[in-house]
C-alpha cells in the first residue's frame, strides 16, 4: 500500500467496516520534508480514500518528535534550479503544481481530516495543515512561514489565510518569518485545539474506536466530542509571544506601501528582543520576496481559494526562474553561509519592472486551471 | 465582539463570515453578535446589501452547537430559543438585500440562517437539511416556519418529519434555493447579484422587500403599495433615480 517509502499509511477498522485512515509523514531525519513522492503518495491516498464510503476520517501526522513537517524538498528544487536556470524547469514545475494540488484537496476534501501539529510545521508542512478541519497542537508545536528567508514567499495557500488572522499578523510572519508557538497558533486561529503530546496514543485509540456513521456531518461532531474530552483546557503552560503584542504588530504592518512598512519594523525603537528578532528576519530576507508578499496581501482580497493557488503557482514557477530562491538555498541549507547574495539587497534597490516580471503568468494556461 | 462571526465591508456590501471551526456553529454569543450588528448595518447609510457565508470549504453552518442542550437543560435551552430567533429575525428584516452563499453543509440553524436571507446561492457540494427531531429537538430558528414558505408544505414535511438530506441541484430543483454554483464559487456568485441590487435605489429595494414580507400575511393585494409608493415621494433617490434616468447617467443613491 505505500505509495511512497517515505510515508507510511495505516487503515484502523472502526464499526461496522468503517475505517479511520493515518498518513504518517516518514522522514525524521530530513523533519520530514516533503518529496514530490510524499506529495504524490499522500494525493493518490488521499485520492483512493474519498471513494472509498468506509473511510470516515483521515489523521496526518509526522514521525519523530521534531516536526510534523518543516517544508518541501528545497534541496531537490535548488538542484533542478542549477540545471534550468532562467527555466522551463519540469521538475520545479510538476514539484509545485503536484503540492499545491495536495493542499487544495485538503480544502476540499469530503471527509474530515485531522493534522497533528506535534513539532515543527513550516511552509509546505503548514500547507497541511491550512486546510484540514482539526488543527491541532501541542506543547512542541512551532509554526513559522520561513520562504522569505530562502527567497521564495510564502506559498500552499497561505495567501488564502492573510484575512482570517488578525490585522496585520499574517503579513508580519511572512515578512519575518518568526516561529511561533501553539499558544500563538492558539491565540490566533491558526490551530483549534491543544493537546499535550503525551495524549497522542489514547487520542488514536478513541479514535480507532469512534461509532462512525455514514455521513461525514456526523462524523465531524464525533471527532470535535472526542478532541473537546482530551484538550487541555486549563492552560498550555506556555507563554503567548504574539497575543500581548497584536495592537503593535497590528501598527507596524499598517502602511501604504512595504517601504513604509518595512521601515515601521526596521526603525522600532525597542528593547523588546523578539520584536527585534523579528526585524532581523526582515533584514535578512529577500527585498524581491518582501515584494512578492506584498501583493500576495493585496490580492489575498478578491481570490478564491482556487484563484489562490493558481496565483501562487504563476509566483513560484516565477520565482524559480530567477535567481533569489537558488541563492537563498544555498547560503541557507547547501554551503550554509548564511550570507546570501540577493540579486537586489535593499528594497529601496529594487526595481518595479523587476516585480512585474515575477507577477507576469508562468504559462499561457495555468496547470491549475482544471482545479 | 467575538471572532466566531467576521465582518467586513466591500462598497456597498456587508460580508459576514460564520467562522467557528470545525462546523461553523452558533452560540449564544455569536447570535447575539449577528442581532446587534444586523441593527447597526441597518443604521448604516452606506449599507445597501448583505452577504453571509461560512469560513472554509466543507461547511456553511451545522446550526447551534448541541453540547448547550446537552449540559445547559431547560434554561439554556430558553436561552438559545430566545437568541435564535432574535437574530435570525434580525437577518430576515434586515432593510436592504441579503443573500446566503452556502458553501457545504448547511444544517438545522444553520439552514435557518440562509432560510432568514431574501436569496440563497449554494455550491454543488453542499447539503442541506433541518435534522432537528432526529435528536428530540425541532427548528427554533425558524426553520418550520420559512421552509413550507419556500418549496411548499409538502417537500417541507418530507425535509422535516422525514428527516431528508437535500442536495444542491435537488435544492434547486424544488426552490430552497435561487442558484447553484461550483465549489468555491458561491461567494463571487454572490457578489455578482448583489452588485444588481446595488445599483437600484436601496430605498426602493427597502420598501419593496418590506411589502413582500406583509405580503405573508395579508388578505389585500392592490392597496398595500399605495402609501410606500407615494412615500417615496419624500426620498432623494426617488427624486435622483427619475432624474438619472432622463439625463442619461448613472445615479448617485443616498439611501435617504
Amino acid at each position: 500500500m505505500p505509495k511512497s517509502d517515505h510515508i507510511l499509511v495505516k487503515e484502523l477498522e472502526n464499526n461496522e467496516g468503517y475505517k479511520t485512515g493515518f498518513i504518517i509523514l516518514n522522514s525524521p531525519e530530513t523533519l520530514n520534508s516533503l518529496t514530490l513522492d510524499m506529495v504524490k503518495g499522500t494525493l493518490d491516498q488521499l485520492k483512493e480514500w474519498a471513494d472509498d464510503p468506509y473511510l470516515a476520517a483521515v489523521s496526518i501526522e509526522g514521525a519523530g518528535e521534531k516536526a510534523f513537517c518543516a517544508g518541501g524538498d528545497i534541496r531537490a528544487l535548488y538542484e533542478s534550479m542549477l540545471q534550468h536556470p532562467g527555466g522551463p524547469n519540469p521538475f520545479c514545475e510538476e514539484f509545485f503544481e503536484q503540492e499545491y494540488r495536495l493542499d487544495y484537496m485538503i480544502h476540499t476534501y469530503p471527509k474530515p481530516i485531522i493534522c497533528w501539529v506535534d513539532g515543527l510545521a513550516m511552509g509546505g508542512g503548514v500547507g497541511l495543515v491550512l486546510g484540514s478541519d482539526f488543527k491541532l497542537s501541542t506543547e512542541r508545536t512551532g509554526f513559522a512561514m520561513p520562504e522569505i528567508g530562502v527567497g521564495l514567499f510564502p506559498d500552499v495557500g497561505f495567501t488564502s489565510y492573510i484575512n482570517k488572522l488578525p490585522k496585520g499578523v499574517a503579513k508580519f510572519l511572512m515578512l519575518t518569518a518568526i516561529k511561533i508557538n501553539a499558544a500563538d497558533t492558539q491565540a490566533i486561529g491558526l490551530t483549534d485545539y491543544f493537546l499535550h503530546s503525551s495524549k497522542k496514543q489514547e487520542f488514536d485509540k478513541k479514535l480507532s474506536e469512534i461509532n462512525w456513521m455514514k455521513d461525514s456531518f456526523s462524523n465531524v461532531q464525533l471527532i470535535s466530542s472526542l478532541l473537546e474530552s482530551l484538550e487541555q483546557k486549563e492552560g498550555l503552560g506556555l507563554e503567548s509571544e504574539i497575543k500581548p503584542r497584536l495592537k503593535q504588530i497590528e501598527s507596524l504592518m499598517d502602511g501604504s506601501s512595504l517601504q513604509e512598512v518595512s521601515n515601521n519594523l526596521l526603525n522600532v525603537k525597542t528593547d523588546d528582543s523578539w520584536l527585534q528578532k523579528a526585524a532581523r528576519g526582515l533584514k535578512r530576507g529577500s527585498p524581491t520576496s518582501a515584494f512578492i508578499i506584498w501583493d500576495q496581501c493585496v490580492r489575498a482580497e478578491e481570490l478564491n481559494l482556487k484563484g489562490v493557488f493558481q496565483y501562487e503557482l504563476d509566483l513560484a514557477i516565477q520565482v524559480t526562474r530567477h535567481p533569489d530562491f537558488a541563492e537563498g538555498i544555498r547560503a541557507a541549507i547547501i554551503e550554509k553561509d548564511n550570507n546570501p547574495q540577493w540579486k537586489y539587497n535593499e528594497i529601496n534597490n529594487v526595481p518595479i519592472e523587476w516585480i512585474k516580471e515575477h507577477l507576469e503568468p508562468a504559462w499561457d494556461v495555468n496547470p491549475l486551471e482544471d482545479l | 465582539m467575538t471572532n466566531k462571526l467576521r465582518i467586513s465591508i466591500k462598497g456597498n456590501t456587508a460580508l459576514l463570515t460564520i467562522d467557528n471551526p470545525p462546523a461553523n456553529t452558533w452560540d449564544l454569543e455569536s447570535l447575539n453578535y449577528l442581532q446587534e450588528s444586523v441593527k447597526e448595518l441597518n443604521n448604516n447609510k452606506e449599507i445597501f446589501s448583505l452577504i453571509i457565508t461560512g469560513e472554509g470549504e466543507k461547511f456553511f453552518s451545522a446550526g447551534a452547537d448541541l453540547k448547550v442542550f446537552h449540559e445547559g437543560g431547560k434554561d439554556a435551552a430558553e436561552k438559545m430559543t430566545d437568541a435564535f430567533s432574535r437574530a435570525f429575525g434580525a437577518l430576515s428584516n434586515f432593510r436592504g438585500f441579503s443573500v446566503a452563499a452556502i458553501n457545504g453543509f448547511a444544517m438545522g440553524g444553520g439552514l435557518e440562517c440562509a432560510l432568514a436571507c431574501d436569496v440563497r446561492i449554494a455550491e454543488e457540494q453542499s447539503k442541506l437539511a433541518l435534522p432537528e427531531p432526529k435528536v428530540g429537538l425541532l427548528p427554533c430558528g425558524g426553520g418550520t416556519q420559512q421552509l413550507p414558505r419556500l418549496v411548499g408544505e409538502g417537500w417541507a414535511k418530507r425535509i422535516i418529519l422525514g428527516g431528508e438530506q437535500i442536495k444542491a441541484d435537488l435544492a434547486l430543483t424544488i426552490g430552497l434555493i435561487e442558484e447553484m454554483s461550483a465549489p468555491g464559487e458561491s461567494l463571487k456568485t454572490a457578489f455578482e447579484l448583489v452588485e444588481k441590487a446595488n445599483m437600484q435605489s436601496p430605498t426602493s429595494v427597502s420598501a419593496c422587500k418590506k411589502l413582500i414580507h406583509e405580503a405573508r400575511t395579508s388578505k389585500e393585494s392592490y392597496n398595500n403599495e399605495k402609501d410606500p409608493f407615494i412615500k417615496l415621494f419624500d426620498t432623494k433617490d426617488q427624486g435622483e433615480g427619475v432624474a438619472a434616468f432622463l439625463e442619461k447617467r448613472e445615479p448617485n443613491w443616498r439611501n435617504a
